[in-house]
């Protein structure tokens, strides 16, 4: 209860304090925050293109490219003002005060950074383009003020100014969303049966409120159907699972008010896409807590889409990673393989800041744990992986942001605040800082800088860049593309910092053992792939795909194979539970093991022995065992 | 956790939306629902529910649905003929669960096979055309009335043979498999049979084919596989289906004999032809007819069936079964043959059939302790897809219980056995041949799979044969159930081509 009247306060505090701070309570308030003290010349440009004085990985000022993105930004505004008015206009009700300007101005955030994503992903040649521009930034940069260029990640910064600036030519034809492209599509278009996997959530009364792909406005007359069978079934006093038609699955989960259906012809098992639906769930009350839930329960009519606008891309992105990250389907905490030394040091600086009202600091690296400070309660997996899919989003890259989220497992019906600052965007290095207090702050800032000071006085944060550069290469060998790049690069930190710092015999070894830190080291042949899970703390250690699975179908082969060993294993809910599930095919050989401290799951070639796998899975146990505080956070730092 | 309850029959029901026009005749697509005492109100709903969902489905994939699983029940359908449905419901199994004073329904609703419970489907249908061919040549040549009569003649009785506990390898991995289970014959024999089979063939040439069932156990068959398999479905669910066998001790008690409504209605019934058939099996009397010339209350009463032996094959026949202990002759003669009302014909043909008959059956049943060594040692289920063998052993001092297993093991078969992709056979385009080659190379040919009982389920296949292996020996790992399988393999295969 003091925190619904915390947040009622804070709905008061809000028409106040005007536009840096974003609307808490129930609305939409996942905006970006400039930062107070920001250089005043920067003022008419958006959040996203600003870079923190304070900030010593942000970017120099490059002229070229602001004067271009502000003009454009000064047109957008206008725009998002008429669009602005128009919904005011619409939105009639009054127990939801939803700051509408600051979700349109989220959305022009997203806009950038999604049109980011989907030129990375889409666009091979800008790609080249970029790295052209890198090259030339990078040997501007060390012409034009040598004092100034610290270390490499400067000229690894600007890039993505160049990148926005890209964007920003094309932002009339593209959309926000990952899946952007297909969002004009409707049940008759050609490319509609085609996809593999449609999310589709609607409400009690039929209101759609997110699809995955097409237009939820033109579906909703389609998608209304699972909401008429739900509610026909429950007539019967029954619960509607799901449904087999021929090589599709239409699954169902329902959450009080909130119906989510997934129909799915990738063969995945049903538990795993009961799972997705859930985490896709999480997600809508990370976003909106358990509140909106009660709201849309006492109004069933309520249409939360205009509560969620603008965040579409979180369930997208979050679906992304339910497809693809192999820790999902253990429900493991990443872990990123550094020296426990340094993970020590981490642990204690983010330890030291304790202030009022701080229940988590979190060090993240590339998607991967670093360390954690916590208050008493230990973070659960589900929350931990909602988190670190919210700090992905690419508006937080930009700027440091101060942002409600809501963590289900944690508290399901009130908002954390995070403290979100990237220390590092090329290696995705990340300082959270989560207070229950939304006043809090100007101290969660002052013990952010105080530990962002520390991390880099004590070249921590270096450590952990290495650390992280070097986990990209512990695939099983692909060194040839993304390794080669990422040696080099490594070699080119490490000489710039030879000059000026002590630590670096420090760096030195880590750059050499990252060499043994390839899967080659692990020498057990045939071994193609594992995930390694320790069951008391969720931490999950899972190396980079190699070939074969470099291929993105054999991937997502892969990932579906452990989906189905995972459920064959360790189906919660069903009776058909083993200790022991071993699998042969044609392309390859599954070991999975369930044992009471650790889930383990091998891929080995086809043509191996039942007694080489048992082997050469000993052989690994050991291995990962001999790494064991490398792997692990084998300390906890709690308050 | 308190027992299991097992899963129950809910409702069985057939319709065809095309018969109703209107809102008004909506209730005229129901043709068939069984039990009777359910509500029209709940029937339209049940009905309504799979037509939406049907429906539904259609806007994903050009493939119609299979099953619905709902919490309590589960729904499976079946079209066999253009949009005629049969929708079975099948209650989940359950446990109770207390919750302070109260007892709350915990339902295990992912224990039932799909594959299982349609092939129950297809089985009913197939039993159906045997004896009535299709729906839509019933209302052809009659009526939907009339379909509607035969419906609530035939199905009441079927399904009222079928067990939905789900608890037995029977109505489980072997539903599923629907294979065959042969009788191994020694060469000499084989060749006896044979020649019976040709000697009455060429005394009597209008019997085209024939059959011999040694209890549920095929000897000899004259048709194709696929109609043998129905035909063997028929005698084994149908008409053996109370029938004890003397080796085993599984098999259902028996039923006291039913007595008959001998009304000599005009009208064929399928009840009364299975009852008045079992009642003769369980007749103490060792040779006799079953149908065809049957002495019933010291009456000689002449009375054949006529069948359709499968969907592929038009051709009618009546059918003259044989009983000499527990082994069993069918003769399938051609349709409209003579002098098979005259009794002088069954006379003739029980004095060709009866002393080889009985010397036949005399050296099965002597033959039969033989080859138990390898069964005596493992469990496990063997199917051969070419011919459709079948065959299981549990070993009686099993260490298991089945209803632990069976889950486990139907979920080892179903992914093992899971339909190859359905990618047309276009031998000429590249693209479909890599598309299968990618799909099939994912279908897993080996799975061990170990419970946390430590049970371990081992389910093998090659390219024709399909086996299945429990053990439940504590403490092993992977090595030793390598070897076993190793043990296990030389046995079964040197017993099955090293005769």
């Amino acid at each position: 209860m003091s925190d619904n009247k915390e947040n009622k306060e804070n709905n008061n505090e809000n028409t106040t304090t005007g536009v840096t701070k974003s609307a808490p309570g129930i609305g939409l308030e996942a905006v970006a925050f400039r930062m107070p003290n920001q250089d005043p010349s920067a003022e008419n440009e958006q959040d996203t293109n600003v870079y923190e004085p304070d900030d010593p990985y942000g970017a120099p000022q490059d002229d070229n490219t602001k004067s271009i993105t502000s003009s454009e930004l000064d047109d957008r505004e206008k725009m998002s003002e008429i669009k602005d008015n128009e919904i005011d206009s619409q939105n009639q009700d009054d127990d939801l005060e939803i700051n509408q300007n600051q979700i349109k101005n989220q959305n022009l955030n997203e806009n950038q950074n999604n049109e980011n994503q989907i030129e990375d992903q889409n666009n091979e040649n800008q790609i080249e383009n970029q790295n052209q521009n890198q090259n030339q930034n990078e040997n501007r940069n060390q012409n034009q003020n040598e004092n100034q260029n610290e270390n490499e990640n400067d000229s690894f910064e600007n890039p993505k100014i160049k990148i926005e600036k890209h964007d920003d030519n094309q932002f009339n034809t593209k959309f926000q969303r990952l899946y952007a492209k297909y969002s004009n599509e409707d049940t008759s278009s050609p490319g509609w049966a085609k996809h593999k996997k449609h999310f589709f959530i609607i409400s009690s009364s039929g209101k759609p409120i997110y699809t995955r792909y097409g237009d939820d406005s033109k579906l909703s007359g389609f998608m209304c159907v699972p909401q008429a069978l739900i509610s026909f079934v429950s007539d019967f006093g029954d619960t509607i699972k799901w449904v087999h038609a021929d090589d599709h699955k239409i699954v169902f989960v329902i959450k009080g008010p909130i119906y989510l259906v997934c129909v799915s012809k990738t063969g995945e098992p049903v538990s795993q896409l009961t799972k997705q639906l859930n985490f896709l769930y999480g997600q809508i009350i990370s976003i909106l807590t358990n509140r909106a839930i009660e709201i849309l329960k006492k109004k069933p009519h309520y249409d939360l889409r205009i509560l969620l606008a603008g965040t579409e891309k979180f369930l997208d992105s979050v679906i992304y990673e339910m497809n693809n990250n192999f820790t999902f389907i253990v429900n493991g905490v990443p872990c990123l393989k550094i020296d426990p030394q340094i993970r020590k040091k981490v642990g204690q600086i983010l330890f030291e800041q304790k202030i009022q009202h701080l229940v988590f600091s979190i060090l993240l690296a590339k998607k991967q744990l670093v360390h954690i400070a916590v208050l008493k309660k230990i973070i659960s997996p589900t929350d931990m992986f909602l988190l670190i899919n919210f700090a992905q989003n690419e508006s937080f890259k930009t700027s440091q942001s101060w942002t409600p989220i809501c963590l289900p497992h944690y508290n399901n019906s009130a908002h954390l605040y995070a403290y979100i600052n990237y220390l590092d965007h090329d290696n995705d290095i990340c300082l959270l800082l989560m207070s229950r207090d939304m006043r809090a702050f100007e101290a969660v800032q002052s013990a952010n800088d105080n530990i962002v000071k520390q991390l880099t006085e004590n070249k921590v944060l270096d450590e952990v860049r290495n650390a992280v550069q070097e986990s990209e290469k512990f695939t099983m060998s692909d060194v040839k593309i993304d390794g080669l790049i990422l040696f080099t690069k490594l070699k080119l930190t490490h000489q710039t910092q030879l000059t000026e710092n002590k630590v670096l015999d420090e760096v030195r070894n880590a750059v050499q053992e990252s060499e043994k830190f390839t899967m080659s080291d692990v020498k057990i042949d045939g071994l193609l792939h594992f995930i390694y899970k320790i069951n008391l703390t969720h931490q999950t250690v899972c190396p980079k795909v190699s070939p074969p699975y470099t291929i993105p179908k054999e991937r997502k082969r892969l990932f579906r194979l452990y989906e189905v060993v995972r459920t064959r294993l360790a189906s919660f809910k069903s009776s058909i539970t083993n200790k022991t599930y071993f699998r042969v095919s044609d392309s390859e050989t599954v070991l999975g093991r369930l044992e009471p401290d650790y889930e383990l799951y091998t891929v080995f070639s086809p043509l191996i022995s039942k007694s080489e796998t048992l082997k050469k899975c000993e052989d690994l146990l050991e291995w990962i065992k001999n790494q064991e505080d490398q792997f692990f956070i084998q300390h906890f730092f709690n308050w | 956790m308190q027992d299991l309850n097992l899963s129950k029959f809910h409702s069985f029901f057939i319709y065809n939306s095309t018969f109703s026009k209107s809102e008004e005749t909506e209730t005229d697509k129901i043709i068939f629902y069984y039990p009777e005492t359910t509500t029209l109100k709940e029937q339209l709903q049940n009905v309504g529910l799979i037509e939406a969902l049907t429906a539904y489905s259609l806007s994903f994939s050009n493939k119609k649905c299979n099953s619905l699983h709902l919490e309590k029940n589960r729904y499976v359908f079946f079209e066999p003929e253009k949009d005629y449905w049969l929708v079975l419901i099948i209650s989940n199994p359950f446990t109770y669960k207390m919750k302070g004073n109260e007892k709350i329904q915990k339902f295990k609703f992912n224990l039932l096979s799909d594959q299982t419970l349609l092939q129950i489907l297809k089985n009913s249908y197939r039993i159906f055309y045997m004896f009535y061919q299709t729906f839509n040549d019933l209302v052809q040549k009659n009526s939907v009335l009339y379909l509607k009569s035969i419906l609530a003649q035939f199905f009441p009785f079927y399904l009222s043979n079928i067990d939905f506990s789900y608890s037995s390898i029977e109505n489980t991995v072997w539903t599923a498999l629907d294979g065959i289970q042969f009788c191994s014959v020694h060469k000499n024999l084989y060749l006896r049979i044979k020649c019976l089979m040709n000697q009455v063939k060429s005394n009597f040439p209008y019997v085209k084919n024939s059959m011999l069932l040694f209890e549920k156990n095929l000897v000899w068959s004259s048709f194709e596989t696929e109609e043998t398999r129905n035909l063997y479905h028929f005698m084994c669910s149908q008409v053996l289906g109370q029938y004890k066998s003397t080796k085993s001790k599984e098999f259902g008690k028996e039923k006291p004999t039913v007595k008959l409504e001998n009304k000599e209605s005009t009208v064929f019934s399928y009840q009364n032809l299975i009852l008045g058939i079992q009642n003769l099996v369980a007749d103490i009397k060792e040779e006799h007819f079953l149908t065809g010339a049957t002495l019933i209350e010291n009456k000689v009463v002449i009375k054949i069936p006529t069948i359709f032996v499968s969907e592929s094959n038009t051709q009618k026949y009546q059918l003259i079964i044989y009983k000499s202990r527990n082994l069993f002759l069918l003769l399938f003669l051609e349709n409209e043959a003579p002098n098979l009302n005259e009794i002088s014909f069954y006379q003739k043909l029980s004095t060709l059939i009866r002393k080889e008959m009985q010397s036949i059956c005399e050296l099965l049943n002597n033959g039969q302790d033989e080859d138990e060594k390898i069964d005596q040692v493992f469990n496990y289920i063997y199917f051969n897809s070419i011919n459709l063998s079948v065959k299981q052993c549990l070993n009686e001092k099993r260490n298991f219980s089945l209803t632990d297993v069976i889950p486990q093991l139907v979920a080892v078969s179903d992914e093992l056995l899971r339909k190859k992709s359905q990618i047309p056979d276009e031998i000429d385009n590249p693209k479909t041949q890599y598309l299968r080659f990618i799909i099939e190379r994912e279908i897993p040919f080996e799975i061990i799979s170990q419970s946390k009982k430590s049970v371990w389920i081992v389910g093998k296949k090659t390219s024709n044969h399909v086996f299945f292996l429990i053990f439940d020996q504590k403490n092993v790992n992977l090595n030793s159930i390598e070897e076993e399988m190793e043990k296990f393999s030389s046995a079964l295969f040197k017993d099955y081509f090293f005769d």
